[in-house]
């Protein structure tokens, strides 16, 4: 998206050679100047104390940093990547029907309302989204502006190609 | 009474006793370190992962020279296994497996298994099904990775780890190591060369000072490594204290980049493996009576020369087990270089875990473990025969 390619396209442009040899072209340009996290409180770390002048990180950090730390960090939105979380049953589970049943109640609308204030990530249905405060629902990556500012993860995409692609990205990171 | 402990003693004899005492330690080490160790040498070359998805395939394949396509009873089998396999939601597996060989062939599986008629008996051509799947079915590539992958012993991971298997990025893990080793070995030159004055500074000291230097010296040892070197990220960053202090002393006029990058690694490593070079130098210099210096000065030899032909020659053996101490330790850090370390400075431990954690290429993992290890217990033996072991010290 760097390299101005719409983020309707990404995942069409990864999926050939070429894509992918434009985004290490551009990620060379950036390299001297990055400095890569592995757990989630390190961005708001390298933030604070300066280290880094902007930072990649997932927006309930950022809402907990300003909210606890009283920081004063600002989200850019243009170019977000949205990745939903899934619950899982095992199969076999012994309580089977009552994770169900959880599942249900945690889908209700009047339930799902109450995450954004309590975690500030988004909501899973498009009905809690519509249902929520006005200026609630503007600081959620669910909020449909933001949606149509970045791309959602694919993650049929990435079955296919992340063998691959974390074996070049591994390859290229160590040099 | 006595008598009695005594015929007892007899009985089972002390080397019995002896046995029986240390049984406890060495079933523990079995269990705890020699079992885990063979089983990740083991996994480094296990290769039995399809043969459980398409079982079917596998024994198709036992007799296929290779040569040519195989016979249409392994198209049939293939095409059953991945039916079965897609049902049994384990067609994954299989297409993982195939992926090492060639990435092309994980999406070929899943396609294929995604393909195929769910109900095997209107099926009556299975060749033609499988290419009308998709036209690789009819080229070689694919059945000689099938028949790479068939068990049930690879080399796979041990080639891919050393670089063996080809494709542009296939020197990583080489690569990876020689910087490991580079990593390793310039922080045990720097502990040696910081260790030697101090160790020498706590054998000359009176009782009381050195037992206070020594427990400086031992309170970091005591401290976890995680604290100490997210201690070291504290001071070295860019609006660290290191940083504000000598830009306030006015010595520079922007940060110093000292972390996310070789110095701090080594910064971070030197410090934690300090210790560890200290003591055996110590320990050796302690034993040296200081009374030969004197002498060799008193018939004649200049400082220099009684430092490098009396002194130092005598403490060899404290040099040897405090540097190997550091250079073995050193080899396997892992969190110090992910805190303080660029992408280009992490260390074999680094990929193992990424292997192990996110990549799931747990043969690859464990080659490259097994590799780490081998090179190491190489290089140690080395190591003995340039030295001498009786000179080693450990």
């Amino acid at each position: 998206m760097a390299d101005g390619v719409a983020p309707a396209d990404v995942y069409k442009t990864l999926a050939t050679k070429e894509g992918v040899d434009r985004a290490f072209k551009k990620l060379d340009e950036i390299k001297p100047n990055i400095v890569w996290w592995s757990s989630g409180n390190q961005p708001m770390q390298l933030l604070g104390s300066g280290e880094v002048a902007m930072t990649t990180s997932y927006n309930g950090r950022i809402r907990g940093a300003n909210a606890e730390n009283k920081r004063d960090f600002k989200i850019m939105w243009a170019g977000n990547i949205l990745n939903i979380d899934s619950w899982v049953i095992l199969k076999g589970s012994p309580n089977k029907d009552n994770a169900v049943k959880l599942l249900e109640y945690l889908g209700r609308t009047d339930r799902q309302v109450e995450w954004p204030a309590k975690l500030g990530y988004g909501v899973g249905s498009v009905a809690a989204q519509a249902a929520l405060p006005a200026d609630v629902a503007a600081t959620l990556p669910t909020a449909p502006e933001h949606i149509a500012a970045g791309i959602t993860v694919d993650a049929n995409f990435w079955v296919q190609n992340i063998d691959a692609l974390n074996e070049r990205f591994a390859a290229w990171a160590a040099k | 009474m006595t008598t009695e402990i005594k015929r007892r003693r007899r009985a089972f004899g002390p080397n019995a006793v002896g046995i029986a005492l240390v049984a406890p330690l060495a079933l523990f080490l079995l269990a705890t370190f020699f079992v885990p160790l063979g089983g990740m040498l083991f996994l480094s070359v296990d290769d039995r992962e399809l043969g459980t998805v398409m079982p079917g395939t596998v024994a198709a394949l036992a007799g296929w020279d290779g040569a040519d396509l195989p016979p249409a009873a392994a198209f049939e089998a293939v095409g059953r296994d991945l039916v079965e396999a897609r049902k049994a939601k384990i067609a994954g597996t299989a297409a993982r497996r195939l992926g090492y060989e060639s990435s092309t062939w994980r999406t070929l599986i899943q396609s294929t298994a995604r393909a195929l008629p769910r109900d095997t008996a209107t099926v009556t051509d299975w060749k033609s099904t499988l290419i009308a799947a998709d036209g690789a079915w009819g080229q070689r590539g694919i059945w000689q990775a099938l028949a790479n992958a068939r068990g049930p012993l690879t080399g796979l991971y041990l080639r891919s780890a050393l670089g063996l298997q080809g494709g542009q990025d296939s020197a990583l893990y080489v690569n990876v190591l020689a910087r490991t080793f580079a990593i390793a070995l310039s922080a045990t030159a720097i502990c040696i060369l910081l260790a030697l004055p101090a160790a020498s500074l706590l054998a000359s000291v009176g009782q009381f000072t050195a037992n206070l230097l020594m427990l400086a010296l031992l309170l970091p040892l005591w401290t976890s490594v995680l604290v100490r070197s997210t201690s070291w990220l504290v001071i070295l960053q860019k609006n660290g204290v290191f940083n504000q202090v000598l830009m306030g002393l006015g010595i520079i006029d922007a940060p110093l980049e000292l972390v996310y990058n070789r110095i701090g690694v080594l910064i971070a490593l030197t410090h934690i493996l300090l210790p560890y070079a200290v003591l055996p130098l110590y320990a050796s210099m302690k034993a040296l009576p200081c009374s030969q210096m004197q002498a060799a000065r008193s018939l004649g030899a200049g400082p220099l020369n009684a430092f490098f032909r009396i002194y130092l020659p005598q403490i060899v053996p404290g040099i040897s087990a405090g540097g190997l101490l550091v250079f073995i330790l050193a080899l396997g850090y892992y969190v110090t270089p992910l805190l303080l370390g660029g992408q280009g400075d992490q260390m074999l431990p680094f990929y193992i875990a990424y292997n192990t954690l996110q990549a799931l290429n747990w043969g690859l993992a464990a080659a490259l473990a097994s590799i780490l290890l081998i090179a190491t217990v190489i290089l140690y033996a080395l190591y003995v025969r340039l030295v001498g072991v009786q000179r080693v010290g450990v």
